[in-house]
């Protein structure tokens, strides 16, 4: 026993040194400041604060209320997608995934300006109503709820189809074969074996979605009305408007307790447990916990009744061999919500008005030349490109062996070290970006690349670690064991046992790294004071300043090369 | 199975060793050898580089790096200083900026020193301090739609009154403006205007609240909701409403009672630049300059003479032109330095609520 619990510290190891430098250490000063006056003194003055006004609770409510039904139809929508993604055989699975993943391809903040036009009262919805004659005047679609609720959704699904992927990938796709031998029918055969195992898939993504949505800022400050204000707003306010970092600290504790107590209720009803390896089922012991039990109960009751409400809708339950008409329709249906604001923005990118509108006149490509001719958009299209990979190799050389570490663990010391990987998931990436500042400024990193990889992996590190995670659960464990029965050192199995088995799932996690570094706009403008170009920066300057078609350009190429770039690999990949 | 794991292994390596040689780049360290100088700028297209950089490197030698900050770069600022890392060496930005910075603590800025230099003698004196030399006016406007508002507005008074001229109303999510053109709409005059009444001002606010459709955040949503006619008029800065105008939308602006802030060149205190910054602002300190630099971005010169060597017709839609200053009303900026912070919480409780 001891010389395992050794080697998981080691595995630890550099996961912990990153995050204890990089974010504990800022981030601590960071927050230590919220019971700080201006001489240094202890004081309770601002935490005091946000009791006397109202408001700051009742937009945490605002933003956790937000957050649930923004991770509600994330799970809805994605679910069948990453089903059909995973089922799929070898073409269609190329197919499917190219469309999932074309949105991460265009910035996320050139997709929700793309919803200001969609849903404009000039847009092509509004269009659509008027011509379609189901209204006879435009409808005010944007600064709304619903609004807000679309365009974070729109963000935040395809992590969640990725997430969710990685699980169902490993599903023995016998076991429904067997359901239906012994006289399931598929519906229930579905609700009561498939989804249940794809349970850690699901619950993974549901925490991500949720923690990631608490964090939105651009979203709601954009496309809502002033009902629609989440607390990250009002922290960035403080942080960037006001200055008043005392308040923002304490605002962002407001937000890292809520985030914290949503963590401890979510263990407790579905099981974070779910993710680490106490409940795993390579370990072959049926000892559940009396939580986890109920939930396996639960989750079975759930099953019959979704099972009974889909027949009743004769909706058609996927099949084993093949896959179902209608699910497919119903993930076309989630894709092309997905590639909505892409449809938007390349027919857009060749118009030649001044501004981003819709419909495009006089078509060209002004704006294509004026990218492709600028020293700057190209310097930090390669810029980001290669911080982007830096950040995906970093980021999974530290979260694989933290990974297999945890799932080493239990009880405490895995919830212990599960909140430590994540931690950078519940405070705002701009509150790290300008914690990082001063640590960046003692090592000389302030505007290098080293610094933007480094900020990046923080950031990326627990959407790795989680993918990393609900992979390796699914991992039969006994492979290991078969391969040191036979003498393999446990670095020869780790080489040519467990990678390779694991491996489709770690590059999806190293993709999840390379997504998130070539979004990260925060780092850029706040630890690298701006002198080191990326894309994302390029990106915020012109839709801040300018908000003309260029944006649309710009994030048409990145999406045209990276579409390139995955057709090609796919295509390698299935020919050999 | 074992082809593909195999396959994904070395597409893995490979993706690896990519990333591991980028990491291995040295950092790339600023150039010592040559002069050179990092100004934040405001980023409007070339403007910057147009009418100030370059012709300053074909003059002297000196290279400028321009590097587009955040909107308020107060606390990046602060931070460089602190930590002694330059990335920038100097910043325009606002005079609110440059007051809070001078008075927080020790001080931010750099003394400017250039007292002998005649651009400094040309600047009228509301538009410099010891610390700050005025580049630009930024003047705050009514802008509106031409197609949908039929009768068009002549003063604050107009805009809330949603009887008198109907239609969709966008506003700027913050107190500052916003309740400036509250009491002005209420009857106060622009010189008894500061300090400000909040209350009366919370007060008038109310009256228009289920009018304003849209509560904008950053500049360029404003000028996007007017070009697009998403709202019929929109308080924005005059380079925004005019970037709309620009376009080809049928927009207008009030100039009648807008309200007056000046933009200036900062230097970052104890940078190992600050004399080459010096000569930089001793330069951009020319009526011709700052010709160049209005015209591109509307924004007026802070040297009278500089109007003269426009052509009339951009002068004329500039905030600092005599047809359209008439009304104008200077912000008290030290006055919003002090109650910011309250008056943001109480605006954000209101607008919330």
């Amino acid at each position: 026993m001891k010389p395992r619990a050794w080697s998981s510290v080691l595995l630890l190891t550099p996961a912990g040194l990153l995050l204890a430098a990089f974010f504990i250490a800022p981030i601590g000063q960071f927050l230590q400041q919220g019971f700080l006056d201006r001489e240094g003194g202890f004081t309770l003055s601002h935490a005091l604060r946000l009791r006397e006004a109202g408001t700051y609770a009742d937009v945490m409510w605002t933003s956790l209320t937000i957050s649930f039904w923004v991770t509600v139809f994330s799970i809805l929508s994605g679910y069948p997608a990453a089903y059909v993604l995973a089922n799929a055989d070898r073409r269609g699975k190329g197919f499917w995934a190219l469309f999932i993943l074309l949105p991460f391809w265009s910035s996320f903040l050139v997709r929700t300006f793309a919803w200001i036009v969609i849903l404009g009262r000039q847009g092509p919805v509004n269009a659509a109503l008027l011509a379609a004659g189901i209204s006879d005047r435009p409808q005010e679609l944007l600064y709304s709820w619903g609004a807000v609720i679309i365009g974070m959704t729109n963000v935040l699904v395809p992590f969640a189809i990725l997430t969710m992927v990685g699980v169902m990938e490993r599903i023995d796709k016998t076991l429904m074969t067997a359901a239906g031998t012994l006289g399931a029918r598929p519906v229930q055969a579905f609700f009561r074996i498939y989804l249940p195992l794809s349970m850690p898939g699901v619950t993974a993504a549901a925490l991500l979605v949720f923690i990631t949505a608490l964090g939105f800022f651009m979203a709601p400050a954009l496309l809502g009305s002033a009902r629609e204000t989440m607390i990250t707003q009002l922290i960035i306010q403080q942080v960037s408007d006001l200055v008043n970092w005392h308040f923002a600290a304490i605002l962002c504790l407001l937000l890292l307790a809520a985030s914290l107590i949503l963590f401890a209720v979510f263990d407790r009803l579905v099981g974070v447990s779910a993710l680490s390896g106490t409940a795993s089922l390579e370990t072959g012991r049926q000892a559940r916990s009396g939580a986890n039990h109920a939930a396996y109960a639960i989750s079975a009751a759930i099953g019959d009744a979704l099972a009974a409400v889909a027949e009743m809708l004769g909706l058609s339950p996927p099949r084993t061999a093949g896959l179902a008409l209608r699910t497919r329709i119903w993930a076309m249906f989630v894709v092309l919500f997905l590639v909505a604001p892409l449809l938007l923005l390349v027919p857009v990118s060749f118009t030649g008005n001044t501004y981003l509108s819709w419909p495009p006149v006089n078509p060209g490509l002004r704006w294509y030349s004026q990218v492709l001719t600028s020293p700057a958009w190209l310097s930090a299209a390669a810029r980001s490109f290669i911080v982007a990979l830096a950040t995906a190799a970093v980021t999974v050389a530290i979260a694989v062996p933290a990974a297999f570490a945890f799932l080493r663990l239990s009880g405490r010391s895995a919830s212990a070290a599960f909140a430590l990987l994540i931690s950078p998931l519940l405070v705002p990436r701009m509150v790290i970006a300008v914690s990082l500042f001063y640590v960046f400024a003692q090592l000389g990193l302030v505007g290098t690349a080293t610094g933007l990889v480094i900020g990046h992996a923080i950031i990326a590190l627990p959407y790795v670690f989680i993918a990393v995670i609900a992979v390796l659960k699914t991992y039969d464990r006994r492979l290991d064991q078969a391969a040191a029965s036979l003498g393999a050192s446990p670095l020869r199995t780790a080489r040519h046992v467990t990678l390779p088995v694991i491996s489709a799932g770690i590059i999806s996690a190293a993709l999840f790294a390379f997504i998130i570094s070539l979004d990260e706009l925060n780092i850029a403008l706040f630890a690298a004071g701006g002198l080191q170009s990326t894309l994302p920066k390029m990106m915020w300057d012109e839709a801040t300043l300018q908000f003309s078609p260029l944006l649309a350009a710009a994030s048409t190429l990145v999406l045209a090369i990276m579409s390139a770039v995955v057709l090609l690999a796919a295509r390698l990949r299935s020919s050999v | 199975m074992k082809t593909k794991g195999k396959l994904t292994r070395r597409s893995l390596l490979v993706a690896g060793s990519a990333g591991l040689s980028a990491l291995a780049m040295p950092a790339i360290i600023r150039a010592q050898t040559k002069r050179k100088i990092v100004v934040r700028d405001l980023g409007i297209g070339s403007s910057f580089m147009d009418a100030y950089g370059r012709p300053f490197t074909e003059a002297t030698g000196i290279e400028v790096q321009p590097v587009t900050g955040a909107n308020d770069p107060f606390g990046q600022i602060k931070q460089m200083v602190q930590t002694r890392t330059y990335t920038w060496d100097m910043s325009i930005v606002s005079r609110q900026i440059a007051n809070q910075l001078a008075a927080d603590g020790a001080g931010y800025l750099e003394p400017l020193n250039i007292d002998a230099a005649p651009g400094w003698k040309a600047l009228p004196d509301m538009f410099r301090s010891p610390v700050y030399a005025g580049n630009d006016v930024v003047a705050t406007v009514l802008g509106y739609r031409t197609d949908t508002v039929k009768t068009p507005p002549k003063s604050w008074a107009d805009f809330f009154d949603t009887k008198k001229i109907p239609g969709r109303r966008a506003m700027r999510r913050s107190p500052v403006d916003t309740l400036e053109q509250a009491l002005l709409a209420d009857g106060v005059s622009g010189d008894k205007l500061f300090p400000l009444d909040f209350d009366r001002g919370f007060r008038k606010l109310d009256a228009v609240r289920k009018d304003i459709g849209v509560w904008w955040t950053s500049g360029a949503q404003s000028t996007q909701l007017l070009q697009s006619g998403e709202v019929d008029m929109c308080p924005t800065w005059n380079g925004r409403a005019q970037a709309a105008i620009k376009s080809g939308a049928p927009v207008a602006i009030m100039w009648n009672q807008s309200l007056w802030q000046s933009e200036g060149w900062v230097i970052l205190k104890g940078g190992p630049n600050a004399d080459l910054c010096r000569e930089f602002i001793k330069f951009a300190l020319a009526p011709e300059r700052q010709a160049v630099f209005a015209a591109a971005t509307g924004y007026g010169p802070t040297i009278p003479d500089a109007v003269s060597k426009m052509d009339p017709a951009v002068a004329k839609t500039l905030p600092t032109h005599p047809d359209n200053r008439a009304g104008a009303i200077l912000v008290d900026v030290d006055f919003w330095t002090q109650t910011r912070e309250v008056a943001t919480e109480r605006f954000n409780r209101w607008v919330v609520g």
